[in-house]
């Protein structure tokens, strides 16, 4: 739990949570191993939980016709999923490990629980899906060409 | 609105508008003949004391005759012992028949609420249905009991004493008994005032139940909000009204009580007067007097009972009509279980201009319509709100429709009765309710309400044999999770063939997967420190053979406590106890008691506060001064720490190299004390206490995702089979308690669970009112597989779907929107069309 803890907190989607709150939020999340080959979620699933990839690597892929095609890797550090957190999400696309990995699970209904006790964590929450939003997009922009712009634009839905 | 319920010669009266007096007698009429013979006994009982009393007096006393006064107490005392014989007699047979009438009440009342339509339940608290069948009734019941007895006997022990008063001297018979019309005018007053206080008392008391129902009903509601004194004003206010409206009722009750007394009390007042002027004139000789004044007052006895009779009457048929008006509602379809023909259908379905308004005047439905051959598959998709479950609801029976048509095999679905329908027709609901029971009472829930074999299941076998739950079982995917169940559970470890069995298992399992799986289950090793069992269980390693030894009583254990001092660890693990307790204070203190943040915490939620006081006491004292309890508890903390549950603490090295070598002295030691008092865990020998799983893992599973569960679930199920033991864990498992209304299942389960208790019945029609929306989308797709092979062509499906990415294996698709299907057609055909349905799935452009 104590390594939960550090690296949660060096989470910039927890940065102002207050410490009681972020140690619980490390409490109840849970380390699992996955074999290469494992799905953490699939195609439409609703699975409600947000992941810190610990080690290994993942594959996000997303089903066209008959085949997978991969849209990208998740790495050591990379923490994905935090919107499912907030409410039910079914998911776009597939997660799959594809070395031996070891990921640090947060749940919706844990959170939930978190959000209800510490009700100030409301705010912050809102402010760090903001900024993520924000940043995703700013990186988008200057990475696409003028091609794809007419399909971005979340920030001004 | 079309006639629903079909007649079938006369209508019986409806149990609402039975009389109170109805229960009394129906059924009861034998005990009631008794009942008069006894009363009219004990009347005659009640008389003779009278006439030795005045005997005694004037031929025995007065003229001196010893005999005669010996003769006359005899009859005397005879008399009145036959009296009270007959009195307990006649309260028993009273009893007897209050209750009978009070059962047979509520049983019939139950059953007819059971069958009323759906809208009544929507305006009905359950709380309302539990204190009028529970409380309300027992009034009513007991007045049925002395309904008949009561008035007959106190009307003739009345009749009796007023004759023998008029025998013994009519002048002072009329003067005394001009007080009783008296209070023939002034009681009934008095009772219309209480009456009309009770009225109120009877429906304040149930608007209070159904405000506590509610409350309790929507605790968590109550509990989030913070909302304890909102809730707890609304009560009060209840609360003190009814006091006030009970204390009102109770002052006319006891008026009327005082009033009579007080007029009867009247009466010896006349004898005395009036009486004394006649014997003073030799009118009347002492003796009559004596017994004129106990006669009068013997009088008064069955006078007060029939007041008292008079009042259960009027409170009683207070209550029970209040509560008979409350459930006056006529089931919507006749349920006619017996005398209507139970058809077969075939599952063709024709609805057209289907039109359905609530008793609000609301328009759910209108003008629907649509046609499907026998095994046809419609998907209903559309806005919420569109109408959807309604007509999944109405096609089932469940509410009678408006107007317009909805045949089944060409037959109307108003002329078919419930049975045939309950027979043909399988409906699964969005949030299916689940009884509390085990898995396999579920299962057979429907088909069991089927009852007789009025429609053999197609095989034409009528006993359901296990084979077949099994199949039901494994076409929803709920035999996964039934043989996890079962591989949960326990068994006891006199079982020999079985225990062999899982032996046997538990080493082809090693064979086959123990390399495999190690990264899954944590595999039993007398060397190895196991972060999935707790403290305890890694020092003793293995299982103690008699009550005191057993996990939970180690820490009081005096014996145990000397081992662990003997080898250097009673300190450390105290030191442990202190360490975890302070690590649940600093993290759970002051948080809310939820389930979910005490899962993996070592201190439970109700010993936090205890955690906290014993730390503040060890800030100043060593830990030796605890009393010895908390000593005990700390110990607990410590014996029950399981690093891979409780993982807000590590547990230092140093700490499991020592409790491993405790591990190898402990059996030597154990042995010390007595022989045989552990079973030592060893890979050939059945670990009693511990699931089945555990058993044939020789281990425990680590936590993991549900697919690893899945690896491991495929690897053991294989070995099952090869063993033959399969059917024996499933039917362990179907066994399993689903606990308090199916909380023990997940959504998924409840669901699966839902749709395999249709299935056993063999439907030819099913409807899904978003049956599958909590599943997975294994799960899902294993539903659909399901339609396609096994139902397409064979039995017709209407189901209500939400998820869109699913309907593309129906028939037919129909969009609904405001009430009206607004597309009907093939899903290629409507998404070609670019319609609305085009427009749910890719979203507008």
């Amino acid at each position: 739990m104590q390594q939960n803890l550090e690296l949660l907190k060096e989470l910039s989607f927890f940065h102002y949570f207050p410490d009681k709150a972020i140690k619980l939020l490390a409490f109840l999340a849970t380390r699992s191993t996955l074999s290469a080959g494992d799905l953490l979620f699939e195609e439409g699933e609703d699975h409600g939980q947000a992941y810190l990839i610990l080690s290994g690597q993942l594959a996000l892929l997303k089903k066209s016709e008959k085949e997978s095609t991969l849209v990208r890797h998740y790495n050591t550090g990379d923490f994905l999923g935090s919107f499912s957190l907030l409410g039910n999400l079914p998911s776009l696309f597939a997660l799959q490990a594809t070395t031996k990995s070891t990921v640090l699970t947060i749940s919706r209904e844990h959170f939930a629980k978190i959000l209800e006790q510490f009700p100030e964590t409301g705010k912050l929450v809102l402010r760090a899906f903001l900024k993520e939003l924000h940043q995703w997009e700013r990186k988008n922009l200057t990475e696409t060409d003028t091609a794809n712009l007419n399909h971005i634009g979340a920030t001004v839905l | 609105m079309k006639d629903w319920s079909m007649k079938h010669g006369k209508p019986p009266t409806p149990v609402t508008e039975k009389s109170l007096l109805y229960w009394a007698f129906s059924g009861n009429l034998k005990l009631q003949l008794i009942l008069l013979v006894v009363i009219i006994l004990i009347v005659v009982a009640r008389v003779i004391p009278l006439e030795m009393q005045k005997r005694i007096i004037n031929d025995s006393i007065a003229l001196q005759n010893l005999q005669g006064l010996f003769f006359y107490c005899a009859i005397y005392i005879l008399a009145i012992t036959v009296a009270s014989a007959l009195k307990l007699a006649i309260n028993y047979l009273q009893a007897l028949i209050g209750e009978r009438a009070m059962t047979a009440m509520r049983k019939t009342l139950y059953n007819h609420i059971l069958t009323l339509p759906l809208n009544f339940f929507r305006t009905t608290q359950p709380g309302t249905v539990v204190s009028s069948l529970m409380t309300e009734l027992s009034t009513a019941g007991n007045f049925a009991g002395m309904a008949f007895a009561v008035p007959v006997s106190n009307i003739l022990t009345l009749v009796a004493f007023t004759g023998y008063l008029i025998w013994l001297n009519s002048k002072l018979a009329l003067a005394t008994l001009i007080i009783y019309p008296a209070v023939v005018f002034i009681i009934p007053l008095l009772q219309k005032k209480a009456n009309k206080a009770n009225k109120k008392r009877v429906d304040l008391s149930r608007e209070t139940s159904s405000q506590i129902a509610e409350s309790i009903s929507g605790i968590h509601e109550i509990q989030v909000h913070g909302a304890y004194s909102q809730e707890g004003s609304k009560f009060d206010r209840l609360a003190e009204k009814l006091k006030k409206i009970r204390i009102r009722w109770s002052l006319f009750r006891f008026g009327i009580k005082t009033a009579n007394n007080y007029f009867v009390g009247l009466g010896p007042f006349v004898v005395f007067v009036y009486g004394g002027y006649l014997v003073m004139h030799g009118q009347l000789e002492l003796g009559a007097m004596v017994a004129f004044l106990s006669a009068q007052e013997k009088l008064f006895d069955p006078w007060k009972e029939l007041i008292e009779f008079y009042q259960a009457y009027q409170d009683a048929s207070v209550s029970y009509t209040r509560t008979m008006n409350c459930f006056d509602a006529t089931p919507e379809f006749a349920l006619d279980f017996a005398d209507s023909p139970v058809l077969r259908l075939n599952g063709r379905i024709e609805v057209r201009d289907l039109v359905y308004d609530t008793p609000e005047g609301l328009r759910l439905l209108n003008g629907v319509s649509f046609s499907l051959q026998t095994g046809e598959h419609l998907a209903i998709v559309g806005f919420s709100g569109g109408g959807k479950s309604t007509l999944i609801q109405c096609l089932g029976k469940m509410f009678p429709y408006s107007s317009g048509s909805i045949q089944f095999d060409a037959l109307e679905l108003s002329t078919l009765s419930k049975q045939t329908i309950i027979g043909n027709v399988g409906y699964v609901s969005q949030n299916p309710f689940i009884f509390t029971g085990t898995i396999e009472e579920n299962l057979l829930y429907a088909q069991k309400a089927l009852g007789s074999p009025a429609i053999p299941p197609e095989g034409g076998e009528a006993n359901i044999d296990r084979d077949r739950m099994i199949l039901v079982l494994q076409q929803v995917g709920l035999f996964v999770d039934v043989m996890r169940f079962g591989l949960d559970s326990q068994i006891g470890s006199d079982d020999r063939l079985v225990i062999e069995k899982i032996i046997r298992i538990r080493r082809r399992f090693h064979e086959n997967f123990g390399e495999k799986l190690a990264d899954y289950v944590e595999f039993y090793n007398r060397d190895t420190y196991h972060v999935n069992s707790s403290v305890a269980e890694n020092i003793l390693f293995g299982t103690g053979n008699r009550a005191d030894f057993d996990y939970p009583l180690l820490p009081d254990n005096n014996s145990f406590r000397s081992f662990l001092l003997s080898v250097n660890l009673l300190e450390p693990l105290l030191t442990l106890g202190i360490e975890l307790a302070g690590q649940a204070v600093d993290l759970l203190a002051g948080v809310d008691k939820v389930d979910l943040f005490f899962r993996n915490s070592p201190v439970p939620a109700d010993r936090i506060e205890e955690c906290e006081r014993i730390l503040n006491r060890l800030r100043k004292h060593p830990v030796t001064s605890l009393p010895r309890g908390q000593q005990s508890f700390l110990l607990s903390l410590a014996l029950n720490f399981t690093p891979a549950i409780h993982t807000m603490t590590r547990l230092p090295d140093s700490l499991k190299k020592n409790i491993l070598s405790a591990r190898q002295a402990f059996p030597k030691w154990s042995e010390s004390i007595a022989e045989d008092l552990f079973t030592f865990y060893s890979d050939t020998s059945y670990i009693p206490g511990q699931s089945i799983l555990n058993n044939i893992f020789f281990g425990r599973i680590r936590p993991a995702l549900p697919h690893a569960q899945e690896v491991m679930n495929q690897a053991i199920m294989h070995l099952l089979v090869e063993e033959d033991f399969l059917e024996k864990v499933a039917a362990i498992g179907m066994a399993s308690q689903v606990g308090n209304m199916g909380d023990r299942l997940s959504g998924g389960q409840r669901q699966k669970l839902a749709i395999a208790r249709v299935l056993m019945k063999q439907p030819k029609i099913i409807l899904m009112d978003e049956a599958t929306s909590a599943l997975d989308n294994k799960s899902q797709a294993r539903i659909q597989r399901l339609m396609t092979t096994r139902w397409s062509g064979n039995r017709t499906v209407i189901a209500a779907v939400h998820r869109l990415d699913i309907i593309n294996t129906f028939d037919k698709i129909a969009v609904m929107k405001a009430g009206k299907l607004v597309e009907l057609g093939t899903y290629r055909e409507l998404i070609e069309q670019k319609g609305i349905l085009h427009e749910l799935i890719y979203g507008r452009k």
